[in-house]
């Protein structure tokens, strides 16, 4: 693999970058990826201005009462230190909008070039192996993550892992060893469910090598198997050790999974979800197949399906499209890898490696989608158990089996380039061959399409009310309303890194705060106002629109009855705020009652 | 590894000739030649097929006259519906029955009643009961803020085929059966005249959009409503593209 070769994908990847995130390197510092159902951004880009908020103040980063006021969270228990290290440096020299977009780019640069090195290194093929690298990077999974899940944008150490575990059952040697070593490092600090899926694809890999060729093992004897069975003992030792060793930062995490339940299962139980969630967040038989809801053309049949069992109900985990171009090459691959395996006993090395690695990659495809699915399959009266139901009962923390949609997307994208270099071996002449994978890119890249400048949402301002109560002097504590007490409005979160005063929002469900904020969910209720004032808070805001989108009568009389808690001062009204035309954004909100707290302290009582 | 492609091919083919017989037979025009139009017109029987081809099973729409229900004057409507024996066959014997009292002059539902059968299972009962002046509605003791003459499907349909319909005109009515407030929405795209059996009558196209009021990508359907006046506006044949595909329901019979 030349310098040239490397330089010239690069070039590839970072213009497409370009053309993908125009909107957002012109206005790096002001807006983030966001899609209609981004919600959890919010809370990761406030969790970055709380580190540099701690570093300013040098305060805790651990520890923070900022929410859940007075109480605080503690978030040792649930954390990685690496990447807290790389936020809260990355926001402390920059700005939390410009760590969450950088970690964005760099990670669609990483994936597309590690994605390359893998495909290469297995084709020999520049042309296959950029190809590969634009499906894998630049899939409609992909930019989900990137509008809803930043960690689960770190998809590049999948193919790095894999890579590296190639070129050590290769060459048992000591670059290889220490390249493994840091595949698995650099992937164990970012995503629970990507460390998962890496050592499925990884363990695939060392039960496909020791089985491969299991009849020709047999008739040569035991000492060759012997020797394969050492190796991989060697890299199942390694891979043990290293992961051990950098686990050691997730101690906490990996204790309470062991520790008996504190909280029964839950959506917001990180240890232990539901049973029912396994079905509800595994592939259907139309995500793989079915274009993103998207894509502005083809997104709108897409829509149709949603909240169906053939497609799911999540515009997030359910955008699992592979594309049919990658889909009709990989099959042109499986079709050669048919013909070849004849000849493979008396053929060139050439041919029982692509022998090897395509039957690798289709069986890692297999075991994927299998891994998708959900715990079982309800055929009239006989069920089929996947893995998801076994798996559940050692790690009931994993719930999102859909996610192996994007190894499912890797063995595609692998599959494609081979089969894109089996149809340019019938073009002798450069020009010819770029044009045609220049032809496949662009049809990879139309089915994934997703309108960039549609994507991205402006967060540099907020409602009004929050630079008013920035100004407002003092300190003293906010409440938003209604309470979020069954799940934690992340908007609550990123509107506090406007104001910065500490809110009693954000409590943890089976924790005492939650407890405290049940009880103080009706803020008609005089006993409200003075358990609010016991907590510190001085102001709170009613979002008014919030109450009259349950369509809930209680929630309507509820508002109405606000006003007239004698425990409670109306200050002002804010009126509903839009965004400049063609822009979405956070400024964007219903009216905002602003209320101060007046009446007399007294502590909860709870049940 | 050939008769597995042989078998491919002719499923594909036999699916592509089905799906276009579906098609032809769907037209409005194939569908009026087979209907049976007796003298009372406010019930229906309905044939529902999947993409137009696949049987799904038969529903029957009924108007049971007038009651009383709290003091008002209302019309009793009932809808059953029930797969194919095959589609039993595969899992178990179910039953939907649907009933809705509406109120006689303003022709909204005061009342909604669904049932589910499924053989084996506790019966699946709900009730809902909408208080158009206040509008408000209440399911299991929650009560819900409705916008002004809220429908049920049955309520709905019910007033549709009592309109006086104009090419052009739009209409946008309410719905809830549930939780959510839905728009029901569209226009008379076309009217047209057919002769059956020597009597002539008027069909009028209409199509439409049901979404949540709400601002949400969520939960819209997309349909096609041909209505025949027969006298009533009933509704011949009805083509909605639900989340699991598209489902076709043909008039058979009014009586």
């Amino acid at each position: 693999m030349s310098k040239l070769k490397v330089t010239t994908a690069a070039i590839v990847f970072i213009l497409l970058l370009i053309i993908f995130f125009t909107p957002l390197l012109v206005n790096f510092n002001s807006v983030i990826p966001h899609f209609e159902s981004t919600d959890e951004p919010f809370g990761a880009l406030w969790d970055f201005w709380r580190l540099e908020y701690s570093l300013n103040n040098k305060t805790s980063l651990l520890n923070s009462n900022l929410i859940s006021y007075p109480f605080g969270v503690n978030f040792s228990e649930n954390i990685s230190y690496v990447w807290m290290g790389i936020n809260a440096i990355l926001s402390y020299f920059a700005s939390p909008v410009a760590a969450y977009n950088t970690q964005i780019i760099v990670n669609f640069f990483l994936v597309a070039l590690f994605a390359y090195f893998l495909v290469f290194h297995l084709t020999g093929s520049q042309e296959s192996a950029i190809f590969s690298g634009i499906i894998f990077s630049f899939c409609p999974y992909h930019f989900v993550r990137a509008w809803q899940h930043l960690s689960a944008t770190y998809i590049q150490w999948i193919p790095l892992c894999l890579l590296s575990i190639i070129l050590l059952r290769k060459r048992l040697s000591l670059r290889f060893s220490l390249l493994f070593l840091l595949s698995v490092t650099l992937m164990v600090p970012f995503d629970a469910y990507i460390i998962f899926m890496t050592f499925i694809a990884l363990g695939t890999y060392l039960v496909y090598v020791l089985l491969y060729g299991w009849k020709e093992k047999i008739k040569i004897g035991n000492s060759l198997v012997k020797i394969k069975f050492v190796d991989v003992i060697k890299i199942s030792a390694l891979s043990l050790a290293t992961f051990v060793i950098v686990s050691l930062q997730n101690f906490r995490f990996i204790w309470n999974i062991f520790s008996p339940d504190k909280m029964p299962a839950s959506g917001y139980n990180p240890f232990h979800r539901p049973f029912d969630d396994l079905f509800v967040q595994s592939a259907r038989p139309l995500s793989y197949f079915l274009p993103s809801t998207t894509h502005p053309i083809f997104g709108k049949f897409t829509r149709c399906f949603v909240g169906s069992n053939l497609w799911g109900v999540s515009y997030t985990e359910h955008q699992l499209y592979l594309g049919w171009v990658p889909l009709l090459l990989a099959f042109l691959a499986f079709r050669r890898w048919k013909r070849m395996r004849p000849q493979v006993a008396c053929g060139s090395s050439e041919l029982k490696r692509d022998n090897f690695y395509i039957g690798f990659f289709l069986i890692l495809m297999i075991v994927a989608w299998l891994f998708s699915q959900p715990p079982w399959w309800q055929i009239g009266s006989f069920r089929i158990f996947m893995p998801a139901f076994f798996i559940y009962k050692i790690f009931p923390m994993i719930r999102a089996y859909c996610r192996f949609g994007i190894v499912v997307m890797l063995a595609v994208a692998v599959l494609a380039g081979y089969g894109l270099r089996y149809i340019l071996e019938k073009f002798k002449t450069i020009k010819s061959r770029v044009l045609i994978t220049s032809v496949v890119c662009f049809l990879v890249l139309f089915e994934f399409w997703n309108c960039p400048s549609d994507k991205i949402i402006d967060v540099s301002k907020s409602p009004a009310v929050y630079y008013w109560l920035k100004k407002e002097a003092g300190e003293f504590a906010i409440a938003e309303y209604p309470l979020d007490i069954d799940l934690t409005n992340d908007l609550y979160r990123f509107y506090q890194t406007f104001h910065q005063h500490p809110i009693i929002n954000g409590t943890i469900p089976g924790t005492y705060p939650n407890k405290v904020a049940r009880s103080m969910v009706k803020l008609s209720d005089r006993r409200t106002a003075s358990v609010l004032k016991w907590l510190g808070v001085k102001y709170v805001l009613v979002h008014r629109q919030y109450y009259l989108d349950t369509e809930i009568l209680d929630q309507v009389e509820e508002l109405k009855r606000i006003p007239k808690n004698p425990g409670l001062k109306f200050i002002k009204s804010f009126p509903a705020e839009s965004c400049p035309s063609g822009l979405k954004c956070i400024k964007k909100s219903g009216p905002i009652d602003v209320y101060e707290v007046i009446a007399k302290p007294q502590p909860p009582k709870l049940k | 590894m050939r008769w597995f492609k042989f078998i491919l091919v002719s499923l594909l083919l036999i699916i592509g000739v089905l799906f276009l017989a579906g098609l032809y037979l769907n037209r409005p025009e194939a569908v009026l030649k087979n209907i049976v139009i007796g003298d009372n017109s406010d019930n229906f029987l309905f044939e529902l097929s999947y993409a137009g081809f696949i049987p799904l099973g038969e529903g029957m729409f009924e108007n049971k006259g007038l009651e009383r229900l709290k003091g008002k004057s209302v019309y009793h409507l009932k809808a059953i519906a029930k797969p194919t024996n095959f589609l039993n066959s595969l899992y178990k014997t179910i039953e939907a029955e649907s009933q809705s009292f509406v109120d006689k002059n303003r022709l909204c539902t005061l009342k909604y009643i669904e049932k589910i059968y499924i053989a084996g299972e506790p019966k699946e009962e709900k009730t809902i009961l909408y208080n158009q002046e206040k509008n408000i509605m209440e399911k299991d003791g929650e009560k819900r803020v409705i916008l002004p003459n809220t429908h049920d499907p049955l309520s709905l349909l019910f007033y549709l085929i009592h309109q006086d319909l104009k090419v052009g005109e739009a209409i946008d009515l309410n719905i809830n059966t549930n939780q959510k407030n839905y728009r029901f929405f569209g226009e008379i795209t076309e009217k047209n005249i057919v002769k059956i059996k020597d009597k002539t009558f008027d069909v009028y196209a209409f199509k439409g959009k049901v979404q949540r009021r709400s601002e949400t990508l969520r939960n819209s359907s997309e349909f096609s409503i041909w209505f025949i006046d027969s006298p009533c506006k009933a509704p011949f044949l009805i083509k909605v593209f639900t989340n699991t595909g598209p489902i076709v329901i043909r008039l058979t019979k009014v009586y």
